[in-house]
């Protein structure tokens, strides 16, 4: 075991594979994550070895937050940033600032890697799966249609489509911790292959009585342009635009910067030029000027100008636009939203 | 069956192919930690750089693997070990010295080819085999992808094999040495092969099963040594095509004083940094604007490459 | 390669040839059934690989992958079961296909066993395949060339009419879907309400545990 020992402790030295659970703005944790090379920003909790809640997490998410905690492969650790364990219901997690938060996630890494540490799952131990057995074939329902079994693809959705058929279409929900999507956003689909044939989108608003969060301090359009980034798998540009987005002064000359080395037909724009035009009030129709608007914002502001706040869009009216999207397309437009769905995720937006 | 070039015993030739691999690999995933962090400008600290991804595969060893509900445990342990055996097989048919391959069948080209459709197959597999639906959607875009840039791998190879007159990989690079490298005579070769490679491997710009917009697709339910197993096929499948493009069109192990086996890897270790670095400044690129592309703009190129061709190898 | 190696590589390549194929029906999940094909046809491409038809042997490796995956897709696609991992029964009318399969497997190992089959591969004296070939290649070459081209017009042109997008916008503007039952013109899907009978286990499908995916 002397090996295995090794091993552990070269691990112990890696950069820490983080999951983020999102709450209402965390913008600042998150541009922080991604700018640090201690720490790797995973898009899927079972490739991380430590989950970090950050922000506001309202009651209603507590339970998806769970289950969030418990698809991090044990053993694991959480670390919740400015915010209260218990209240989570992650008794074990640990508490910690924004400012001592990356030392903190190193140290609780090594410790997980180690083997000195274990947070246990806080939903139940082993699967609910209440199907099994029932029916013919054990599938869980009347002939080969089944039930609805527990996490399970199946066809089973909510109406019936335009042929008279209940049958291929795959109903799910995704949210509102999905990495790729903004914060706070559960979607509910109707997928036919890859492609949307329902939507619906909810926001999780935050809790009545939530103390209002501080001004964040850092630039919202650039995190959410980090996140496109690296959504587009340009991981290594997505570091640079969260370095930019947490840099106080920033000069009008890196966004610049940025911007030449991301807006060229062949960068940024080979995966969202083709995304459809969105038909809302107060959102660029097209997909690119939507990010190179964030751009031109973190430009303004270098030179002085007044933050303008997104203004919040109607996440029906969003809905609709996304039916009939591939699944990447609609991740990609949700994306190019991002700015304008947390801000509708505090205060809804009425649709037109 | 064999072709023109001298083959070792088999069991030395197995260990050559996975030696290759295996370097390739470790080739591939330092050059995609310095471009990496180039490319995220972090400073100048090189041994950073070259740390960083050794202890990351550590990471990786020591994580476990959790169960989703009701998985196909055999097909999601065979899937990874499937894709290596494909870049294995593309690796076995290409010529690798002056004079000597794995095994120069005489139908080489089409080898290449199977090697490509099976990897489609492995890579859908490995999506439906987690029962988990983003790990799904990554396997049904992939076979989208898949159909697209099978056809394009098909007739640029074929185009490759008119001038040589032989479908055989040795015969492909004796041609180049002959008269001209592909590469010149065939310019619109190289880019649509990069395309292929760039697929296959599913890297970069053309990341059809795991791309960050499905959490990682295919792969995003897996953990710990399983999921080092399939980085490691992708960075071998990459391997592999950059020596496949390097024997193509570049004439493989062809070149002045050094001997074939160097330049073949000089070849091989250019084309997989450019491919890598494509990796880390070009977007991903949207699913159907990737299958209308290959079907209207790169489908007729090719068949505008292989007529040029058979008329350039006629005269 | 020597004459031991051969025969243990065939017969590997045989049993595996014939379980696969018998797992084919044996297996629950059409994704399963569809590899099992799958893997059936590539030890039967290795045997022809064995057989020293190269080309053949290579070339079903090829296209039988590439059958197999559209396959697998089109069966995922238009019947139940999304993912293809619930079990479910794999064969029809088994009595029958028993008394096929057997009687298919009994005529053609008596065809094996009993005809005398030449040892060693024929001189083609009196020119049949050279005919052949000059057939297929020399006059009706044509010919050949026309079906082909037309085979490859009717597929564009059905991937156009079935396009979901057309020259005028989306396709099924203004349609409206096929009635349920014939004489009743109430039976419209879009007109039936979803809560309707024969619905009764509807529900949302993965609801809550791919809440937990993110």
């Amino acid at each position: 075991m002397a090996v295995m020992d090794r091993l552990r402790r070269v691990a112990a030295t890696a950069p820490v594979a983080v999951s983020v659970a999102l709450g209402h703005g965390a913008d600042a944790v998150l541009a922080d994550l991604r700018a640090d090379a201690r720490v790797d920003v995973t898009a899927s909790p079972r490739h991380a070895t430590v989950l970090v809640v950050a922000g506001h997490v309202p009651a209603a998410a507590v339970a998806a937050l769970g289950r969030v905690h418990d698809q991090v492969p044990a053993p694991r650790a959480t670390v919740v940033v400015d915010g209260d364990p218990a209240r989570l219901d992650l008794p074990a997690a640990t508490a910690t600032t924004r400012a001592a938060l990356v030392d903190e996630l190193v140290r609780v890494h090594a410790a997980v890697v180690t083997g000195q540490r274990h947070d246990s799952p806080v939903g139940p131990a082993d699967n609910p799966v209440d199907w099994q057995g029932i029916g013919p074939h054990g599938q869980g329902g009347e002939g080969m249609m089944g039930g609805v079994p527990w996490g399970r693809p199946m066809a089973m959705p909510p109406t019936v489509g335009r042929d008279g058929l209940a049958l291929d279409r795959l109903a799910l929900v995704v949210g509102p911790f999905l990495a790729v999507l903004p914060p706070m956003l559960e979607v509910e689909v109707g997928l036919q292959g890859d492609v949307l044939e329902e939507v619906e989108l909810r926001t999780v608003p935050p809790d009545p009585h939530a103390p209002t969060p501080p001004p964040t301090p850092v630039d919202s359009g650039l995190v959410a342009l980090a996140e496109l980034l690296a959504l587009v798998g340009l991981g290594a540009l997505a570091t640079t635009a969260a370095r930019l987005a947490r840099t106080p002064d920033r000069r009008v000359e890196d966004v610049a910067a940025l911007r030449r080395r991301i807006d060229r037909p062949w960068g940024l724009r080979l995966g969202t030029d083709d995304l459809d035009r969105l038909d809302l009030p107060g959102v660029a129709p097209d997909p690119t000027d939507r990010w190179r608007d964030w751009l031109a914002s973190a430009a303004s502001t270098a030179v002085g100008d007044a933050h303008h706040a997104p203004e919040p869009v109607a996440t029906d009216e969003v809905a609709a636009q996304l039916v009939g999207m591939e699944v990447g397309h609609a991740v990609l437009t949700l994306a190019t939203l991002r700015p304008q769905l947390a801000a509708s995720a505090v205060a809804p937006a009425v649709s037109s | 069956m064999t072709g023109e070039l001298a083959a070792p015993h088999p069991v030395l030739g197995a260990v050559v192919v996975l030696g290759v691999l295996l370097v390739g690999t470790a080739i591939v995933t330092t050059a995609d930690a310095v471009v990496a962090d180039r490319v995220a400008r972090r400073g100048l600290d090189l041994r950073a750089s070259l740390v960083r991804p050794w202890r990351r595969i550590a990471l990786s060893l020591v994580r476990p693997q959790p169960a989703t509900e009701r998985p196909d445990w055999g097909l999601w342990v065979l899937a990874p070990a499937a894709y290596v055996g494909m870049a294995a097989m593309a690796v076995s048919v290409l010529p690798l010295g002056t004079d000597w391959a794995v095994a120069d069948v005489r139908t080489g080209i089409v080898v290449l080819g199977s090697a490509e459709v099976l990897a489609m197959v492995a890579v859908y597999l490995h999506g439906w085999a987690p029962n988990s639906p983003l790990s799904l959607v990554g396997a049904y875009r992939f076979v989208a992808a898949g159909l697209s840039f099978l056809l394009l791998s098909m007739f640029v190879l074929i185009a490759a094999a008119l001038p040589a007159e032989s479908m055989s990989l040795g015969r492909i690079v004796a041609s180049q040495q002959e008269g001209a490298w592909n590469v010149l005579r065939q310019p619109l070769g190289l880019p649509l092969f990069l395309v292929v490679a760039l697929s296959v491997s599913l890297h970069g710009p053309l990341d059809m099963a795991d791309g960050t917009d499905l959490a990682t697709g295919t792969v995003a339910e897996s953990s710990g040594p399983a999921r080092l197993a399939w980085e490691f096929g992708r960075r071998a499948m990459l391997t592999a095509y950059a020596l496949a493009t390097a024997v193509v069109f570049l004439a493989g192990p062809a070149g002045p004083v050094l001997p074939g086996w160097a330049w073949l890897a000089v070849k091989t270790v250019a084309v997989a940094v450019v491919l890598v670095w494509c990796g880390h400044r070009l977007g991903r690129i949207g699913i159907q604007r990737y299958v209308r592309i290959a079907w209207t703009v790169l489908l007729p190129l090719s068949f505008l490459h292989l007529a040029i061709s058979g008329v350039a190898a006629l005269a | 390669m020597t004459g031991l190696a051969v025969d243990i590589a065939f017969w590997t390549f045989a049993v595996a040839a014939a379980w696969f194929g018998w797992r084919v029906f044996r297996t629950d999940s059409m994704v399963r059934a569809t590899f099992c094909l799958l893997a059936s046809f590539l030890n039967v491409g290795a045997i022809m690989v064995l057989l020293l038809a190269e080309y053949l042997g290579v070339a079903m490796f090829f296209m039988m992958s590439v059958e197999m995956v559209v396959m697998a897709i089109f069966m995922v696609a238009f019947m139940m079961n999304p993912a293809g991992l619930n079990p479910m029964e794999m064969v029809h009318q088994p009595r029958a296909a028993i008394a096929v399969g057997i009687g298919a497997a009994v005529g053609l190992g008596v065809v094996a066993v009993v005809a005398d089959l030449p040892p060693a591969a024929l001189l083609d004296e009196a020119g049949t395949i050279r005919a052949l070939g000059n057939e297929l290649m020399g006059a009706s070459m044509l010919l050949m060339e026309v079906v082909g081209v037309t085979l490859v017009a009717t597929m564009v042109g059905a991937v156009v009419l079935s396009s979901a997008s057309g020259r005028y916008g989306s396709a099924d503007t203004g349609s409206v879907p096929p009635l349920l039952d014939p004489d009743d013109p109430d039976s419209r899907p879009d007109l039936v309400s979803a809560d309707g009978e024969g619905d009764a286990h509807a529900g949302h499908g993965g609801h809550g545990g791919h809440g937990g995916h993110g």
